[in-house]
């Protein structure tokens, strides 16, 4: 884990509010496993006090370069929005637990709601040949093509809740959709997106007896463990979703405990 | 001429620091995983989360909001216990080169006297700081820092049953923070550290609902700074022994103002969630500062504020 100063290699408009901002740091692409994030902090920094939390998407330790897909939101993704090549922003990480497949699983099924796609690209590099993505978009506006990210031999489909490209209906409707006609015998879950979607998400895995994962956000102050503010209310009492996380069982987190 | 770094030496009378720079309750853990980013043995002492007599489970989320300035949190002192401090974290800890200051709470003055006497005998707590500024549960939930009758009472039971010196942290909301300050050295204890943070709230306006689970919350970083500098100088010209202060320190300078004012040493807390490092950079910035002033002693600043 580190604290340094990153450069911009560049920071490119995906899709409406949808921005893919490559960075130079060594230090963080080599030790970036799946799943994992890292705080940021713009220069000059009287914009906004605590850093950001944004997930690595992708890391090519290759290049020392590492990846963030990120949708502008408020005062700080504006602002990084025109971000220029060759300016510095200051990055803590990579952070968070990351989440251990085990070796024999056949398949694995990530399911992205919106930008809740980022962590989920991780994953690719190291499971693209077990991978189906399914991703849900409101439009066609904010589709983004991850082939385009990070092509593979994983299967990409898509729902658009308007219908204008791919299926119509959310992620989870295609969900349904696809895995009805398949049989998984060792399959893992594992998916990221609004609150309300993991939840129904976590029911439907539980009654078809699927192993979940889901990726919680919460209000990061520190992002490093110290602070005790992220936590969630799981089995076991309180966890940091920072620390312990971001990554959950959703059979260990009290839903009807979480404030929408 | 000193050595580049024994010119950063504070004596407090009952221990001595390497360096003035303490990292405050609440914002850097146990002292064990901030270990991953910078090794706390290059600290003056760090301060540990507050710790009861049993395990806590604290507020519900959201526990956390940004603020101009600073932030606002309600954690409510969630915390593993002290025996699970001591069986855990303590053996990964004691090997840091710096002093470790057990911060510790309770919800009546015997469980603050329990809490402290559960430390007894541990040689590598170098001090106990008690935290007054928590809901006295018998007296309807006023804070025990707001009277000073109850404050004196709570540094008498903790003396008692404590073999440490023992720092008593004010909270700054109070009317007179200078009364708190004189009941607490009266009662006996080593050192004052102050500010806690200031109680506030904020509302989301799109739910008319507080942003924090719990409604109110505490104030930190630079927002409170000028606060918490008026009340270091109110406490330092109204007791005798010695004052660590702090308040929204993310810097040297910010330090500096402290110890020009009278604090002897500096608790550094919310700029650490920020910038893991906050703290070391303020040790290096202090001793590049006495380099350049031709500071002997950085002690030799402390008080030295120009008043006429
Ligand atoms: C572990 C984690 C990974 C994330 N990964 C991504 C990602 O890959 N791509 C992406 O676009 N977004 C991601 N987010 C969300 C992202 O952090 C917020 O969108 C961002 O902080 C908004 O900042 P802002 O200043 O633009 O918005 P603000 O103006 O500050 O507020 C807009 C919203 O952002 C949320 N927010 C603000 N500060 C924080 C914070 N410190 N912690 C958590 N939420 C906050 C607030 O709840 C608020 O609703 C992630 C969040 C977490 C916790
Ligand atoms: C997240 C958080 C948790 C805290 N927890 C404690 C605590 O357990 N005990 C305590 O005495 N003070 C606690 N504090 C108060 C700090 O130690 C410090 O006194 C206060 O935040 C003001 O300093 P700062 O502005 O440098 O943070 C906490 C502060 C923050 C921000
Ligand atoms: S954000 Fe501070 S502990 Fe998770």
């Amino acid at each position: 884990m580190s604290v340094l100063d990153a450069k911009v290699v560049f920071n490119k408009c995906l899709a409406k509010e949808i921005y893919f901002l490559l960075l130079k740091a060594k230090e963080v692409s080599l030790k970036a496993k799946p799943g994992q994030f890292v705080m940021l902090k713009l220069y000059p920094d009287r914009l906004a006090f605590l850093r950001r939390p944004f997930s690595i998407c992708l890391s090519l330790p290759e290049k020392d370069i590492f990846a963030i897909l990120y949708t502008i939101k408020g005062k700080v993704t504006q602002s990084m929005s025109s971000l220029n090549t060759g300016a510095t922003i200051s990055v803590v990480g990579p952070l968070g637990n990351p989440l251990k497949l085990p070796e024999n699983i056949s398949d694995l099924i990530l399911i992205g709601g919106g930008i809740g796609i980022a962590p989920l690209i991780s994953f690719l590099p190291m499971y693209h040949e077990k991978a189906h993505f399914i991703a849900g978009f409101r439009s066609s506006e904010d589709y983004i093509d991850v082939k385009e990210i990070f092509p593979g031999t994983y299967e990409y489909i898509v729902a658009t809740e308007d219908g204008s490209k791919g299926y119509k209906g959310t992620s989870l409707d295609l969900f349904r959709q696809y895995t009805k006609s398949r049989v998984f015998n060792n399959a893992i879950v594992i998916s990221c997106g609004p609150l309300a979607m993991l939840k129904k998400l976590s029911k439907i895995c539980a009654q078809a007896k699927l192993t979940c994962y889901v990726f919680l956000e919460t209000h990061m102050a520190c992002g490093m463990g110290l602070c005790q503010g992220c936590v969630v209310k799981t089995k076991q009492g309180y966890k940091r979703v920072c620390k312990d996380g971001p990554i959950f069982s959703a059979e260990e987190i009290c839903w009807e405990e979480i404030r929408d | 001429m000193l050595g580049r770094d024994s010119r950063l030496e504070v004596d407090l009378g009952f221990i001595k620091l390497k360096n003035p720079v303490i990292a405050a309750s609440g914002t850097f853990g146990y002292g064990d995983e901030v270990a991953e980013f910078v090794s706390p043995s290059f600290l003056g002492g760090f301060v540990t989360k507050g710790l009861s007599i049993k395990p806590k489970q604290g507020n519900p989320p959201p526990r956390t909001c940004e603020t101009a300035c600073g932030m606002l949190n309600s954690i409510g002192l969630e915390n593993i216990g002290i025996e699970r401090f001591l069986k855990e974290k303590l053996p990964k800890i004691k090997a840091y080169n710096t002093a470790i200051i057990v911060n510790i709470f309770g919800e009546s003055i015997s469980e603050y006297a329990t809490a402290a006497s559960m430390l007894k005998g541990v040689a590598e707590i170098s001090a106990i700081e008690i935290n007054i500024s928590c809901p006295n549960v018998k007296k309807g939930g006023m804070l025990f820092g707001t009277d000073p009758k109850l404050s004196f009472q709570i540094t008498k039971a903790v003396l008692k049953e404590s073999d440490k010196p023992v720092i008593v942290k004010l909270t700054p909301n109070v009317t007179d923070i200078t009364v708190i300050a004189k009941s607490v050295e009266e009662a006996g204890a080593y050192a004052i550290s102050l500010i806690n943070t200031i109680t506030g709230m904020a509302v989301d306006i799109e739910r008319r609902k507080p942003v924090l689970g719990n409604m109110i919350g505490g104030l930190s970083g630079p927002a409170i700074k000028p606060v918490a500098l008026y009340m270091t100088y109110r406490v330092v010209n109204s007791v005798s022994i010695p004052v660590i202060g702090g308040g929204g320190i993310m810097d040297y300078k910010d330090a500096l103002e402290f110890l020009i004012v009278g604090a002897k040493a500096v608790q550094v807390g919310t700029a650490n969630l920020v910038n893991p490092k906050a703290c070391i950079n303020i040790v290096e910035g202090l001793n590049q500062y006495c380099t350049e002033k031709g500071i002997e002693r950085l002690q030799n600043i402390v008080g030295s504020l120009r008043t006429e």
